[in-house]
């Protein structure tokens, strides 16, 4: 028994290049993955961002009201009185100057970078790539406005946006214009109403943590996520590392030695066991010492950790004799691996390995939670929430369920007398 | 070169499962994922005053308008049940006039859900004390056809004053699952050599007329005409079988896809030359082309990931430069000469891979 287990060890042991990347690559994985969401879904994503926006302003404000007051009247719609009043109600609200004071205020200041450019130098600007957007203030584009709030008609001018093509930063961009011109429509609207001056209660809102737990962050996501995925490749690694085996007809001479040939599968498993176990609490520690990933928690954390680590490297360990048997089974040892990686991308995939499990669809996370590193995830997350034993349990007993699941097929499957 | 070819394809006819089986994944995986993006986040909505039913029906509706949000009425218990379990993200306990979210853990979800939640709030806060002001009750309706034709109006448009394609992140995921299953199957492809080195199907052809060009050149053309068949096949049923947007011209797409995955082949055959055994591929290979669509942001809106690192190691790989190329295609009608410049970098990063690949499996020989 410990002869097949040193064995299967030392076929590790051996082959240090791969053993080095299985080691090496999560944790660069996790650290990568970092970089890459940190700027999408992180809680300060703005402030990382540098956006540049150049202002074409060809609208001349200067003699806007008077053209206002004079269209008004000319149009016929009121005296010239009435007139009056409106160009002094409107001279508190124009557009274009309130849009560049917004869009100069303190609080875009450190996101948005104005360049108040001619369009022809603009649109050099972003081919180039210096610009992501520009923004465009048409002619007449005032009076024009103003008149639409009088009247209450869709305008004949409309501010332009332009870009090169839509990425991430202009749709941002064109969020916090649009954002603001929805703002002043909005004031209009309120002014037709005579409501300016109304007295508002806004509602305060407010946050509620249920189960008072930690909060769960992306950074314990990746690292939980890296190292249930890489517990999943040494599983197929494992089963393919069989083909090796019978290639060099280590199995044949097993079967010769007289010693009970089920020694072997049991060997891959306890290997495969200590293997995944080391390896997930390398990416956890490690992860932990780079990046800080559990910062201040009790030692009583970090038993749970371990607990949460040993069950799933058992299922693993399953997981990785079901390859074995199936490997000794197959006529054709390739298919078998393509199959094998097949089987781990699913698994990959579906229990949030590659992707965040966010994006998936609700049914499919849902799956996901079925597969070993799905259900490792799960229990990874509560423990970090709540550190309450009675939130894993159930999960628990699915792990080592799938364990005995898998031991038992590769049992039955395991060739008998002859047929290897 | 053509018996090199031809021992390969008859792998592949006798055991035709894995060929299938990759193509299924391809579109199925397109099929869930870049579905996945529209379905609505669900948000549990609830109560804890005297009036629930009558607060919750009220809210319930207001809140409803955002297609990318669903809101469902709950009751407290479950909801804070069902978010602790992380079945959904966000719950909202609300008030006559108030909310509260209700989170177990800052997700990205929940900031998304709180704006939206704080906008209809605050509109509906305004409404309510102009009804009150005015004693009219149908200030709510007047706003509203105020605001169809607001004054103030933005459009969106391209460079040239023309409108702007919509940009769709489900074609963009499409081309990004092909791809990223197109360099798992062309990997295992590769991996024929050390295969064949191992069953010593390679020292016998050394000893066969066959020349060493024709040998390597037998698997690359091999590995590339089965992979372009994948994706060929994969992209047609896509565009005239289920009528996904991948763009008016193919033809292109296709050469760019070609091109793509001559590449990524050459990046293949150095990670062979790594190796000794198909084993240690198989453990090496699955392990770091997953992070390849990662980095380059295939799965994400253009210009998301923008560290200068990563976005170098991006460009070290084939693959940014093909989601560039394919992109520029399907949303801004680019033509030849525009994607150019990325065909003629995957072909040098193809001819250097290559070079080094070949040059350390024949190394490893000696």
């Amino acid at each position: 028994m410990g002869n097949f287990i040193k064995k299967d060890l030392l076929i590790f042991w051996r082959d240090r290049k791969e053993l080095i990347t299985v080691l090496i690559l999560p944790i660069l994985l996790v650290i990568i993955l970092n970089f890459a969401f940190a700027g999408l879904l992180g809680k300060d994503t703005e402030s990382n961002l540098d956006l540049n926006l150049a202002v074409v302003n060809q609208d001349n404000a200067t003699d806007s009201l008077e053209k206002l007051k004079e269209k008004l009247v000319n149009e016929g719609l009121v005296g010239e009185g009435e007139a009056n009043v409106f160009v002094e109600q409107a001279s508190h609200l124009d557009p274009v100057s309130m849009l560049l004071n917004y869009l100069d205020s303190d609080e875009l200041k450190g996101l948005v970078t104005i360049h108040e450019l001619g369009e022809e130098e603009a649109i050099t600007k972003v081919e180039d790539g210096d610009l992501d957007g520009i923004l465009i203030i048409p002619d007449g584009f005032t009076v024009e406005s103003l008149y639409a709030a009088f009247v209450g008609e869709a305008p004949t001018k409309s501010l332009e946006f332009k870009m090169e093509k839509e990425t991430n930063n202009t749709s941002i961009l064109f969020d916090i214009v649009q954002g603001f011109t929805d703002q002043l429509n909005y004031q209009f609207a309120l002014q037709e109403m005579d409501a300016l001056e109304n007295e508002v209660t806004l509602p305060t809102g407010g946050v509620e943590k249920v189960g008072a737990g930690e909060s769960f962050t992306l950074t314990q996501y990746f690292t939980t996520a890296m190292g249930a995925l890489f517990a999943l490749f040494l599983a197929s690694t494992v089963g393919t590392k069989t083909g090796l085996e019978i290639r060099q007809k280590v199995f044949n001479r097993i079967l010769l030695t007289n010693s009970n040939p089920i020694l072997f599968l049991i060997g891959k498993m306890v290997s495969t066991f200590c293997l995944t176990w080391l390896q997930i609490m390398f990416i956890f520690v490690f992860s932990h010492f780079i990046l800080d990933v559990f910062p201040g928690r009790t030692v009583s954390f970090w038993f749970g950790v371990i607990g949460i680590a040993s069950l799933l490297s058992l299922a693993i360990a399953g997981l990785a004799a079901l390859f074995t048997s199936i490997s000794l089974r197959v006529r054709n040892i390739d298919a078998a691996n393509g199959i094998f990686m097949l089987v781990i991308l699913l698994f990959g995939t579906i229990g949030g390995g590659f992707v965040p499990i966010y994006v998936l669809p609700d049914w499919l996370q849902q799956i996901g939670e079925w597969t070993p590193n799905g259900i490792s995830l799960v229990m990874v997350t509560k423990w970090i929430q709540f550190e309450d034993l009675s939130n894993i349990f159930t999960p628990g007993l699915l792990l080592i369920g799938i364990f005995l699941l898998f031991t038992l097929l590769s049992f039955a499957l395991y060739p008998k007398r002859g047929e290897a | 070169m053509k018996s090199v070819m031809w021992a390969q394809l008859m792998k592949d006819k006798r055991n035709p499962l894995f060929i299938l089986l990759f193509i299924a994944a391809s579109i199925v995986a397109t099929i869930l994922f870049a579905g996945g993006i529209q379905t609505p986040t669900m948000v549990a909505v609830f109560s804890e005053e005297e009036n629930a039913p009558e607060i919750e029906e009220k809210w319930h509706e207001l809140l409803n308008v955002d297609s990318s949000f669903q809101f469902e009425i709950v009751t407290p218990e479950k909801a804070r049940e069902d978010v602790m379990n992380g079945v959904i993200d966000v719950a909202v306990n609300v008030t006559e006039t108030d909310y509260q979210i209700v989170i177990a853990s800052e997700l990205p979800t929940v900031s998304f859900v709180q704006q939206h939640v704080e906008k209809v709030f605050q509109r509906e806060a305004q409404f309510r004390a102009l009804e009150e002001a005015k004693g009219d009750k149908n200030v709510r309706s007047k706003m509203n056809s105020y605001l169809k034709n607001a004054p103030i109006q933005i459009e969106a448009k391209g460079l040239d004053g023309e409108g702007l394609p919509n940009f769709n992140l489900g074609t963009q995921l499409l081309f990004a699952f092909v791809f990223l299953v197109a360099m798992f199957m062309l990997g295992l492809k590769v991996n024929n050599v050390t295969n064949d080195k191992v069953s010593g199907v390679w020292n016998r052809m050394i000893l066969s007329p066959i020349r060493k060009t024709g040998m390597y050149s037998g698997y690359i053309l091999y590995t590339f005409l089965i992979t372009m068949f994948q994706v060929i096949v994969v992209l047609i049923l896509f565009k005239y079988v289920m009528n996904y947007e991948v763009g008016d011209n193919l033809g292109l797409i296709l050469l760019i896809a070609s091109f793509f995955v001559f590449s990524m082949i050459s990046i293949a055959m150095l990670i062979t030359g790594f190796v000794k055994t198909p084993e240690q591929f198989y453990s090496i290979y699955p392990s770091v082309i997953p992070l390849i669509p990662l980095v380059s942001g295939a799965y994400m809106m253009p210009g998301t990931i923008s560290n200068p690192v990563l976005m170098f190691i991006a460009d070290l790989f084939p693959m940014s430069h093909a989601m560039d190329a394919i992109m520029s295609v399907v949303f801004y009608d680019a033509g030849l000469r525009d994607v150019m410049m990325s065909l003629l970098l995957m072909l040098l990063i193809g001819v250097i891979a290559m070079g080094l690949g070949i040059n350390l499996i024949e190394r490893r020989n000696q």
